[in-house]
């Protein structure tokens, strides 16, 4: 039994993947804790991205000895990467950084469907993310926080890095808007492969709205809020509530996760691997910055 | 309100005759007789022969004699890409008023002289267009009423789940590559014969139109900067002849809207009705996420043919509402939904966008 410290914002979540893991035991701890009251009788810890999980915390955790589970975000720079693998490796304990968004079950199963070779070879891989204004406090105001994740899926999906960048956007500031940023990237991929990624937070306060396409060769997917799309009427137009894919995304990466420790699985490629998503961020901001298209 | 009906000439049906039977569907317009030049091949002939039979009007071998002798107002072309533009300029200095099948043109310079023509003549010209699908009409309304206020952002997803032919990687070693022109007059069968004519054309120059003219009627912005990716991943035919079959176009607008097309024939298997098209609008106010298919209905059944759509569109008052415009355009002296100066817009972003594809940079629309 592998007992988890789960650093995170969201209880509730928590509490429902709790009893859902096998050979892990779940304990809540909160960002900032003191040195002094770490819970040092867990074996690992899990930083889930809800919190601002700073590079420094991890770096203590793999110092203790804990193994570390860092969900992608806004702490994730060359800096963190670096130090993470090499203390870890000092330490004799694992860290993995992980994108959530691979354990989506629609991603899941889109991902069982490539890997069968179902769809064929995948040439477009097509992500909107649009969120909330009332996200702009909460979210890190770089380019890469805002789009690693996604830039990392798509890799991820086509199964390689990209060969050309080319990024246009808006900030928030101009006149007549009210706040939060566009991005949108396009990327070129060896053998003709190409992504399109759209984020924003210019939603009006509510519910966010993703979607995610993967054209292959022989098929395609689409993973799209627009068909989760449940309607409630209460006189008016109709509201469209989404029925969401649920914690299962959770159990899985986290079981996933205390496999691999159990296992003595060697988890540094997956920290090794964002080396490679985080060039291809720095081009997205050259790309933006210059309005030109980057070569890898 | 007019009721005067408009005698119709259709100048070559060879590519598709959807474009006449689609202004056929207005009572306002009269199809009267079919024509073409005399020295086409024998299939387009036949072809033209069948859309004649078909309204029960003669077919002539003579263009200009057609348009002098049955004193029609509206010429319909509908002929081998290459040749879109010299019958509209032929029908414009005639003194019709044109109907055009996509692609504007296959050329810069045959565009510009189209568009000189039709404005020198003042006839009045309408590019054949899905914006009057019913969601897309909705979405013009939710924009036109403010739903989502200012658009900052417009992205398209334009996928026909159609084959053509057989797949990329079947041809085999030492067989001949596929002839495009040979293989759009036998896909003529089934309709996926996306590209008449004899130079090939990928997705991009035959279907962006109508992407483009989703943009262009619910942004009202022009394009500036397009960067584009585009490849043969899908169809042998398209792989033989150098052309694509799939391309992403990232879009830099007037006022700092920006936006994206997706555009591609990826295969019948990629979509159970015939392709994914959707629009997504960001505005400073909301957003909207339209899919171009709805009103749609379910329909499923035990050994329903594989081609048949699952989710069957209704309620599509597309080309009514075209030759409608039309009609208007005429009567009022108006501009139609998507006019000759319009569609050469779309023809240079199609143009700057397949040079970004070539050269790997971002190309300015000229």
């Amino acid at each position: 039994m592998i007992r988890l410290a789960i650093e995170s914002g969201e209880q509730e979540v928590w509490n429902e993947v709790a009893p859902r893991l096998r050979g892990a035991s779940v304990e809540l701890i909160h960002d900032g804790l003191p040195p002094d009251s770490l819970p040092h009788h867990c074996d690992a810890v899990v930083f889930d991205g809800s919190t601002d999980a700073r590079a420094e915390n991890v770096e203590r955790w793999l110092r203790a000895g804990k193994h570390v589970l860092l969900v992608t975000g806004s702490c994730l720079s060359y800096d963190v990467v670096e130090l993470g693998l090499g203390v870890a490796s000092q330490c004799a304990v694992q860290l993995a950084i992980v994108n959530p968004d691979h354990y989506l079950p629609s991603r899941q199963a889109i991902r069982r469907q490539l890997d069968a070779g179902n769809l064929g070879e995948p040439v477009l891989v097509r992500i909107h993310r649009w969120e909330s204004t009332a996200t702009e406090n909460s979210q890190p105001r770089g380019l890469l926080g805002l789009m690693v994740r996604d830039l990392e899926m798509a890799s991820w999906l086509i199964g390689s890095q990209p060969n050309s960048v080319f990024c246009v956007g808006r900030t928030g500031d101009e006149s007549g808007s009210t706040s939060g940023r566009i991005v949108q990237v396009h990327l070129g991929f060896a053998h003709g492969a190409m992504a399109l990624l759209d984020w924003t937070n210019r939603l009006p306060p509510g519910d966010r709205y993703q979607t995610l396409s993967v054209i292959g060769s022989a098929g395609a997917a689409y993973a799209d809020d627009h068909q989760n799309m449940q309607l409630l009427y209460r006189g008016g137009h109709p509201k469209a509530l989404r029925t969401d894919e649920g914690v299962q995304q959770w159990v899985t990466m986290v079981q996933e996760f205390v496999g691999g420790v159990e296992a003595g699985r060697d988890l540094s490629t997956s920290v090794a691997a964002w080396r490679e998503v985080l060039t291809v961020t720095q081009a997205v901001e050259r790309s933006i910055e210059s309005r030109q298209a980057i070569l890898l | 309100m007019s009721s005067r009906r408009f005698r119709c000439a259709v100048l070559s049906a060879i590519k598709h005759d959807y474009v006449a039977r689609g202004m056929a569907s207005h009572p306002r317009f009269e199809l009267v007789v079919v024509a073409d030049d005399p020295d086409i091949p024998d299939w387009a002939h036949e072809r033209n022969q069948q859309l004649a039979d078909a309204y029960r009007i003669p077919y002539t071998r003579n263009i200009e004699q057609a348009l002098a002798e049955y004193n029609v107002e509206v010429a319909i072309i509908s002929p081998e890409a290459q040749r879109h533009c010299d019958l509209s300029i032929r029908a414009a200095l005639a003194g019709m008023h044109v109907v055009q099948d996509k692609p504007l043109a296959v050329s810069r310079s045959e565009a510009d002289r189209l568009v000189q023509t039709i404005e020198k003549s003042r006839a009045k010209f309408l590019m054949w267009n899905r914006n009057f699908f019913p969601a897309v009409i909705h979405a013009r309304q939710q924009i036109a009423a403010g739903a989502i206020g200012r658009p900052l952002a417009m992205h398209v997803d334009f996928y026909f789940a159609k084959n053509a032919g057989p797949p990329k990687g079947t041809r085999r070693p030492g067989d001949p590559p596929l002839d495009w022109q040979a293989h759009q007059i036998a896909a003529h069968v089934d309709g996926s014969d996306g590209g008449l004519g004899r130079q090939p054309m990928g997705e991009l120059s035959i279907e962006g139109i109508y992407p483009l003219a989703f943009l262009q009627l619910l942004t009202g912005a022009s394009v500036r900067r397009v960067f584009a990716r585009c490849a043969a991943h899908f169809h042998q035919v398209n792989a033989d002849n150098g052309v694509e079959d799939l391309a992403t176009v990232t879009l830099e607008m007037d006022d700092g809207l920006v936006g994206s097309v997706a555009v591609g024939r990826i295969g019948a298997a990629s979509h159970p009705s015939g392709g994914e098209i959707k629009l997504h609008i960001l505005g400073t106010e909301g957003a909207l996420v339209v899919t171009e298919a709805r009103p749609d209905v379910g329909i499923y059944y035990r050994d329903q043919p594989v081609k048949e759509a699952r989710q069957q569109r209704v309620a599509n008052d597309n080309s009514f509402l075209l030759a409608d415009n039309f009609a208007q355009a005429i009567d009022q002296d108006g501009e139609t939904i998507l006019g000759a100066r319009a569609s050469h817009a779309i023809f240079a972003t199609v143009e700057a966008a397949l040079a970004s594809c070539c050269s790997g940079q971002v190309v300015e629309v000229r």
